[in-house]
């Protein structure tokens, strides 16, 4: 028996129109939903990485990540509100 | 290319694998994913072989010559740093 996934995709995610910088790779991944379609009460969830951009592989070195998505850079005090 | 440059262009290359070798581990079923990390493979391999043509080997298993990287200057013969 298959162990409960509640990212599992019900329904493919529909495409997003791309009007970004079209020289960036991207992926996709429909397999999975990016929150459960059906979430429990009092439980967290961590969204789950389902469209990527990339960076090219040089800006990749520089920025520590390959997946825009995940450049998350330490701002320290002035990120705070 | 400088030797600088090439060793960034394939410690980029590398580092592009890496990254999707982690993103295939979450998401098994990409095929785009694994056609890019065979795209940086090749590259990576194409970009070692041209390093090590041109400066010698970067590690043990990557010369058939003995001893080889004995040859390349150490880090304290470096100057500044690099060579």
């Amino acid at each position: 028996m298959d162990m409960y996934n509640p990212y599992l995709a019900t329904m493919n995610v529909s495409r997003m129109p791309s009007n970004e910088d079209s020289s960036m790779d991207m992926l996709e991944y429909t397999a999975m939903s990016p929150l459960p379609k059906d979430p429990t009460v009092t439980m967290a969830y961590i969204p789950f990485q389902t469209k990527s951009k990339l960076y090219s592989a040089e800006k990749a070195l520089s920025k520590g990540t390959l997946f825009e998505v995940l450049d998350k850079p330490f701002l320290g005090g002035s990120a705070r509100i | 290319m400088n030797r600088e440059e090439l060793l960034r262009k394939l410690s980029s290359a590398q580092f592009a694998m890496w990254e999707l070798h982690m993103y295939l581990d979450t998401h098994p079923t990409d095929a785009q994913a694994m056609s890019l990390y065979r795209k940086y493979e090749k590259k990576r391999n194409e970009l070692k072989k041209e390093y090590e043509d041109r400066y010698g080997p970067l590690t043990f298993n990557a010369s058939d010559k003995a001893a080889e990287w004995l040859e390349n200057p150490w880090p304290w013969e470096a100057e500044g740093g690099r060579d």
